[in-house]
């Protein structure tokens, strides 16, 4: 086994939830991930080049290819992706949500109506536990762009949902 | 919220600031119940997308990922030291391939020509039989009867004829047996004695084929 492929086993965990947490569907999260470690392979395969930060290249190339994958689904080039909602995404409305409880489900949909600029810097801070700079290097973005995506994505969590974030938080 | 806005209560929540920042927005929150109230659901909102998207780090990574990770192409190298063990039987089969063609085609070729190889001449063995012959010509008499050998061969010879030719020579006629060149009998040959004395041949029949130049 390859070095390279050492590494994507070690942090596999980590991005399969990131991936998950970007697409808000376990189906779909492991299908971007399979994709995204495609990507790579195919890249660095005759490549003997050192990845310096691995983990942040992973994170970029899933984020890059979730947001080619949903241009497809929208079958244009003239979207922006990044203003996209997952309410509104095409041929996602039968998904099914994993978790039985329902205060959950309500706040999943709450992160489905965040856009995906704003809900791939809250999944790189709140689940990945990323630094604002570590999350501006990812995304290639300014620190103050993510602060701003950050506090945008919290207001719009406690407006759309107050009272089921504070009741989800005491189960 | 003027010296400490919500943007400083989230980067509390965040852990971006140093230790004199955090106590500065501890001492803040304990005296604002709107920024503890901001500040505690800033945490919620972490700990829910955490523990609402955490969770399938607990669950089996999908088997086809982790095919493409596991199921490691051998490089070239190793791919040929891999197969130097099976490459060891089909080198074996070429060669017996091989004997066998070759073999084959021996058996081919001698059945196609199947005088004996060993009482085949070449141009040059022609020359030494030749010149044997010429040599007992010259030291013996008349009706001559003999067996030349060379090598594992024993080519007869029997005088069949002794005459005068049209330039005035000495000159008699052989028959041969088992007097081989190459791929042809030699059935009869004319030797003459030349005007130094020495006989040589200077016709050989055949039983087909053209007469060489002698």
């Amino acid at each position: 086994m390859s070095k390279l492929k050492k590494e994507l086993m070690f942090i596999m965990p980590k991005l399969r939830r990131y991936c998950y947490g970007l697409t808000g569907n376990k189906d779909m999260g492991d299908e971007l991930l399979h994709n995204s470690i495609v990507k790579i392979l195919e890249k660095f395969k005759f490549s003997f080049t050192q990845i310096e930060n691995l983990s942040a290249y992973m994170y970029r190339l899933i984020s890059n290819t979730w947001k080619d994958e949903l241009r497809k689904k929208y079958r244009s080039k003239e979207i922006n992706v990044d203003e996209v909602t997952y309410n509104n995404i095409p041929d996602t409305n039968n998904l099914s949500y994993d978790s039985n409880i329902n205060s959950l489900n309500e706040i999943k949909e709450s992160i489905n109506s965040l856009s995906v600029k704003l809900r791939e810097v809250l999944m790189l801070i709140a689940l990945e536990n990323k630094s604002y700079k570590e999350t501006a290097e990812i995304l290639n973005i300014p620190i103050g762009t993510v602060m701003s995506r950050l506090n945008e994505a919290r207001k719009k969590l406690r407006l759309n949902n107050n009272t089921n974030l504070a009741e989800a938080a005491h189960e | 919220m003027s010296k400490i806005d919500d943007l400083k209560l989230q980067m509390y929540v965040d852990g971006e600031l140093d230790a004199a920042e955090i106590k500065e927005v501890e001492n803040f929150i304990n005296s604002n119940m709107e920024a503890k109230k901001l500040v505690d659901s800033y945490k919620k909102i972490n700990h829910l997308v955490f523990s609402t998207y955490n969770n399938i780090k607990s669950e089996d990574l999908p088997r086809k990922t982790l095919d493409l990770l596991i199921d490691d192409k051998p490089s070239f190298i190793s791919q040929l030291l891999n197969y130097k063990i099976k490459l060891v039987p089909a080198f074996a089969a070429a060669a017996a391939v091989m004997l066998v063609a070759i073999f084959t085609f021996n058996v081919q070729k001698d059945f196609q020509n199947p005088a004996d190889p060993n009482i085949l001449l070449s141009d040059k063995n022609q020359n030494i039989v030749l010149n044997q012959l010429e040599n007992i010509i010259g030291q013996s008499q008349d009706n001559l009867l003999g067996v030349v050998s060379h090598g594992d061969q024993d080519i007869q010879y029997e005088e069949i004829k002794s005459y005068s030719d049209n330039k005035g020579r000495e000159c008699k006629d052989f028959k041969f047996s088992k007097f081989q060149i190459k791929e042809v009998t030699v059935e009869k040959g004319t030797f003459c004695k030349l005007a130094n004395g020495q006989w040589k041949a200077t016709k050989l029949e055949f039983l087909k084929g053209n007469l060489p130049e002698l």
